[in-house]
């Protein structure tokens, strides 16, 4: 559970433009959606390798170059299909919490 | 003063104190061992992140990454047990373990003063030849042990 929703907070974060890690590190902390910067590699090259993003090299201003990460085709379409089962999840759970 | 190793993170070259690169070898392996799908991408990303870090940590290049810094970056980074459990992809433990090396006992060609056997031997056991041999040749004159087990040590051990 908590790892599909991971998955959905970062491409919900590259819907919004390209990103590279620190920076999607920095706004998931933000949300309090993770506390450790390493776990994110790892999620960032499953969804990378399932064909839902790609990167490219992008120099910067100081340091070595960055890997810039886009949302795919695919993975806009992944995405269109979490908002929507999310929004069915939450629905559903308040609908029971309301009764 | 602290013995200092030269590394690539990252590609990129840093200079740690040893004990700080113990803890970030130690450390890698570690998560290594610990990520199933991709891990030499993975670690990569990993090694980039770290170089990152300390490039924000140093005011020059020829600043040394101290072990301070290496705690420092893995607090952010992560433990190892967030990764998830260890799977089996720890090559460089396992590469590490079957390093140790293995002794012979030689009679020393450097350290001798009769035939090398108590320089040998106290390379072998890691003490001190000279004290060795005073205590080879206390027993010899007074503690009635045989000269021939000098000699017989003499002929068994091979020279180096």
């Amino acid at each position: 559970m908590r790892k599909g929703v991971m998955d959905y907070c970062v491409l919900a974060i590259l819907a919004s433009g390209d990103s590279y890690a620190p920076a999607i590190i920095a706004e998931m902390k933000r949300a309090e959606m993770i506390v450790v910067e390493g776990t994110l590699y790892p999620i960032l090259t499953r969804m990378k390798n399932a064909g839902y993003l790609t990167y490219r090299w992008e120099e910067s201003p100081q340091g070595p170059p960055r890997k810039y990460y886009t949302l795919t085709d695919a993975g806009r379409d992944y995405l269109a299909s979490l908002d929507e089962a999310w929004e069915t999840l939450v629905e559903q759970i308040s609908a029971i919490r309301h009764k | 003063m602290k013995e200092v190793i030269n590394v690539s993170i990252g590609n990129q070259s840093f200079a740690l104190d040893m004990d700080a690169y113990r803890r970030l070898s130690g450390y890698l392996a570690d998560v290594r061992s610990r990520i199933a799908e991709n891990a030499d991408e993975v670690m990569a990303d990993i090694e980039m992140r770290f170089a990152d870090i300390f490039h924000e940590g140093l005011s020059s290049q020829r600043m040394v990454v101290s072990i301070a810094m290496v705690e420092a970056a893995i607090a952010r980074m992560g433990a190892p047990e967030d990764f998830g459990p260890a799977c089996g992809n720890a090559y460089e433990t396992s590469a590490r373990r079957s390093r140790r090396e293995w002794r012979a006992i030689r009679r020393s060609r450097i350290n001798r003063s009769v035939a090398g056997v108590c320089g040998g031997l106290a390379e072998f056991l890691g003490i001190d030849a000279t004290i060795l041999r005073l205590v080879t040749l206390l027993l010899i004159l007074f503690g009635g042990m045989s000269l021939w087990i000098y000699i017989i040590l003499w002929i068994v051990i091979p020279e180096e």
